[in-house]
């Protein structure tokens, strides 16, 4: 007997088979994008639904973002509201580039997961929800109370509610439903949007390859159950055409694709303490590194991490640690010995919601200042950002480049967002010139000395243990051109100017990044980070509304490139976007000047002495387009100084 | 990392070497106070050096901070003098990437038991291929004069006015009770002759091996090791199948007795 409804029209208890018919599919309805969540208790397996359900449609021809709901808690209670575990995919006709605003249809596992995804504002008002209905009929009168309230709300609300048995139908195929009702719910995703069958099939073979026959068969069967009920019951159909590419595309994450880059730059150590959201990166490094002789040390702390990696670029090719931001604080007096010594240095920061543990699944971009800034004295480092999965890959490559021509530290800064999220991008193509060269092991002509700086670059060649005559001893403190510890003043002095002098040489092989919309006009928005298809996505919305307004997205935060001062100059206001707290102006004790701004804005008004103002948003959540376009909106049309 | 191992010169090149002399081991001039027995560790560690022939391209010291980690800086090798503490993660770092290098880690009893006690534990653990000596003068000498975790009780530093309060810390019994210690071993510094072999044991040792020595600081604790040195009676030579076995007369002799 099968229990659904769709909302207002059936009583739930009304089985098919009295209904006169099934719901005549009618043709696809063909939409342009939608957005769609997956929510159930954590181990319940939505997760693995929504990412197989993003694969799909990513091998339609799809553009996919998706965007991990992760409780904080590895098992949190059942059936709670902080509890809501699963995904949310993004899928489109077009390129995705962020998780975008409200969902248009959820799926739920029990109906306070969905409250949960309610009160976060994360489901579009009247969307679709498609929720289990054991709870119904559930012994516990309190349960059934406790659902029942919920699904009458929704009701009341205007969302169109179907009730489905999943449980239920799942029962014909397996004894143990609550196993095996993802693959069920995503062949019954596969039906609504039309995917093609065939693919769905080949995606769970994929996800339970290491499983024996008799799983995957179950789960096609599941799969399959599904996708016929949902045929044969509902009566929502929708395509979203793709275009499929000739061209091999990859899905992965931003951990994945930062362990991929990893492996394509040519490091060969990469020494972390385990920490959220960096460490997924670290597991799959260690599933693979060793087939290239690479190494993963997980060290006793954060600090041994930094100094292991520190150790081995000395002795060889540059190293890499990751961490998030905790880690990255404890690591900062290690980073400043890289800086001093002049020893290459890659440190990803994958960062979290901070002061102190913070939130550690959730999104924040917090860490700009610590990144450039957070070491005691003048330690001069290069960082940057990636503003997306493939940039997570390819700016490690990057970042292994600049540690080593410059001698210094590089920190990449990812997020949580990006940590989870997947998107689809070209097949990278490893080329030699990504790896790093062996190291020098010739012999030191004599005379020569381990800090000969260069007056006009401050660059020296590094001397690397192995090189007959090249021996000294490198140190943290004030050091001569010898590497012998300074006590002239002037020394020090002179040190401290050929670090510095690196970053303004790096600085000349920078370009400004191009403006996206006009490259003039009322209002520009900076960004960096996770955020950029979001700002270019709302930028898009705002220029159809005729709104003059642009966006710049900072890939290099340190040392900046030449000519962003000149395209500030261009518009009229210019304001930051970012996930990093700002003071409100509306608050009664914030003036112009008490008022803290985010990080990026601090970096700008102090560089370019412009009034750059800010908006952003800490509730670890990404930002949605439809904010930012608000944000726009209030801005231009207020004549607001500051938002 | 196979790259590096293919580099290694052949042994035709290094026979047409000249021998490394005691003179290729030395660096800069020691700072270290007049009588401080870090120069008798020094002292050891370049004979070492000259004794195994060592290359000193391929030999990296690495040290903490405090008076015995400068000793780095008197060495004719690679040397790393890092940050408080953290000595023997940046050693195993480089052991890790380079296992052709011969690694030796100078830590002092605060960079080793306190700051750095935590990589301590898990160096022992690792059970790299690499000498590990521990400075220990009981005292914090750079920082001047402080309490340090294997001071006595009852010493009186600049921090403990009134006398430690704690008994110390006892390393060997410390690095005993770590799985997988491969070398643990205690000399002094005021008997030159048991030092060096004991180091010479602890280098030939294929792993990590921890060796404790307790070193004068004339300077803060003048005097402070008097009642073994003037008393050779209170030293007992422990001894290994495995361990030096110095015949009686040298014993004797390098206790001046
Ligand atoms: S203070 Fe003590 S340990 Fe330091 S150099 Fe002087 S005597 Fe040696």
């Amino acid at each position: 007997m099968n229990n659904f409804s769709t909302g207002e029209s059936e009583a739930p208890e009304q089985s098919v088979t009295e209904r006169p018919g099934p719901p005549v599919p009618a043709a696809p309805l063909r939409i342009r994008e939608h957005v769609i969540e997956v929510i159930s208790d954590s181990g319940e397996g939505a997760q693995k639904c929504g990412q197989s359900f993003a694969s799909i449609a990513a091998n339609m021809g799809n553009g996919i973002w998706t965007v991990e709901i992760i409780p904080a808690e590895i098992e949190p209670p059942p059936r709670s509201i902080a509890g809501a575990s699963g995904n949310r995919i993004r899928i489109g006709s077009h390129r995705v580039t962020n998780g975008g605003d409200e969902a248009d249809l959820a799926v739920a596992f029990n109906e306070q997961v969905l409250r949960g995804r309610l009160q976060a504002g994360a489901l579009k008002q009247g969307g679709v929800i498609l929720l289990e209905n054991k709870w119904r009929f559930h012994r516990d009168a309190e349960i059934v109370a406790a659902y029942t309230r919920v699904y009458d709300e929704l009701i009341g609300e205007g969302y169109r509610v179907y009730e489905i048995p999943m449980e239920q139908v799942c029962f014909q195929y397996t004894s143990n439903p609550a196993l095996g009702k993802n693959m069920f719910v995503l062949g019954m995703l596969s039906a609504i949007y039309s995917m093609d069958l065939k693919l769905a099939r080949k995606q769970v073979a994929f996800v339970f390859r290491t499983k024996d026959k008799e799983v995957v068969d179950r789960n096609h069967t599941l799969l399959e159950a599904g996708h016929s009920w949902a045929l044969e019951n509902l009566d929502l159909r929708f395509t979203i055409p793709g275009s499929r590419t000739k061209k091999a595309q990859i899905v992965v994450n931003g951990n994945t694709a930062l362990a991929l880059g990893i492996m394509a730059s040519g490091m060969e150590v990469c020494a972390m303490y385990p920490i959220t959201p960096a460490t997924s990166a670290a597991h799959y490094l260690s599933e693979i590194f060793e087939h290239v002789d690479g190494f993963v040390h997980q060290a006793e702390d954060e600090i041994a991490a930094c100094a292991f990696a520190i150790g081995s670029s000395y002795a060889g090719k540059c190293s890499v640690t990751i961490t998030s931001g905790p880690g990255m604080s404890l690591k900062q007096e290690l980073i400043g010995l890289a800086a001093m010594a002049e020893i290459p240095l890659v440190v990803i920061n994958v960062q979290r919601g901070g002061p102190s543990t913070g939130q550690p699944t959730k999104v924040e971009q917090g860490d700009l200042l610590q990144a450039i800034f957070g070491t005691h004295g003048d330690a001069p480092r290069v960082v940057l950002a990636a503003a997306n999965i493939e940039e997570c890959f390819y700016l490690v490559i990057t970042a292994r480049h600049i540690a080593e021509a410059f001698n210094l530290p590089v920190v990449l800064l990812s997020d949580a967002n990006l940590a989870t999220a997947q998107q689809l991008f070209v097949r990278p193509q490893p080329k030699q010139e990504w790896y790093a060269v062996a190291s020098d092991q010739n012999e030191i002509p004599e005379g020569d000395r381990p800090y000969e700086w260069d007056d006009r670059t401050g660059l020296r060649r590094r001397f690397i243990p192995g090189q007959p005559g090249g021996m000294h001893t490198l140190t943290g403190l004030a050091h001569d051109r010898s590497s012998r510890v300074a006590y002239d003043p002037e020394i020090n002095q002179e040190g401290l100017r050929y670090r510095s002098l690196k970053l303004a040489s790096f600085q000349k092989t920078l370009a400004a990044p191009p403006v996206y919309g006009a490259p003039e006009g009322e209002l520009l928005i900076i960004g960096w980070g996770s955020t950029r298809g979001v700002i270019e996505e709302a930028v898009d919305r705002a220029r159809a509304d005729g709104y003059a307004v642009s966006s710049l997205h900072l890939t290099y935060l340190q040392p900046m490139a030449s000519g962003i001062g000149e395209i500030l100059k261009r518009f009229a206001k210019v304001m930051t976007v970012e996930m990093s707290w700002s003071d409100s102006v509306d608050d009664a004790y914030i003036s112009a000047e008490s008022r803290r701004y985010s990080n990026l804005a601090w970096l700008l008004r102090a560089r370019y002495l412009i009034d750059v103002d800010c908006w952003s948003e800490v509730k670890g959540q990404p930002l949605k387009p439809g904010s930012v376009v608000q944000v726009i909106r209030r801005k231009l049309e207020t004549g607001s100084k500051n938002v | 990392m196979s790259d590096f191992i293919d580099r290694l010169p052949t042994s035709v090149a290094d026979l047409e070497e000249d021998a490394h002399i005691l003179h290729d081991y030395e660096g800069a001039v020691s700072r270290w106070c007049h009588g401080c027995g870090d120069n008798a560790i020094l002292t050891a560690l370049q004979k070492l050096c000259a004794e195994e022939q060592l290359p000193p391209e391929r030999t990296v010291f690495v040290s903490g901070i405090g008076c015995a980690s400068r000793l780095p800086h008197y060495m004719g090798t690679y040397g790393f003098h890092g940050l408080h503490g953290r000595a023997l993660p940046l050693a195993e770092g480089i052991k890790i990437k380079r296992p052709d290098l011969h690694v030796f880690v100078n830590t002092g009893d605060g960079d080793c038991c306190s700051i750095g006690a935590g990589h301590w534990l898990h160096a022992v653990r690792y059970n790299m291929n690499m000498t590990v000596i521990m400075h220990d003068n009981r005292v914090y000498g750079l920082t001047k004069n402080q309490v340090s975790p294997t001071s006595p009780k009852g010493l009186r530093t600049n921090t403990s006015p009134r006398g430690a309060p704690l008994e110390p810390l006892n390393a060997l019994s410390a690095t005993l009770g770590m799985s997988n210690i491969s070398f643990v071993a205690q000399a002094v510094d005021w008997l030159p002759a048991i030092l060096y072999d004991i180091i010479h044991q602890a280098f030939l040792h294929r792993g990590l091996s921890f060796v404790s020595v307790l070193q004068r600081c004339p300077h803060y604790l003048p005097g402070h090791f008097d009642p073994y040195i003037k008393n050779p009676e209170r030293i007992r030579l422990l001894t290994h199948p495995n361990g030096i076995h110095p015949d009686e007369a040298s014993f004797l002799q390098s206790r001046g007795a």
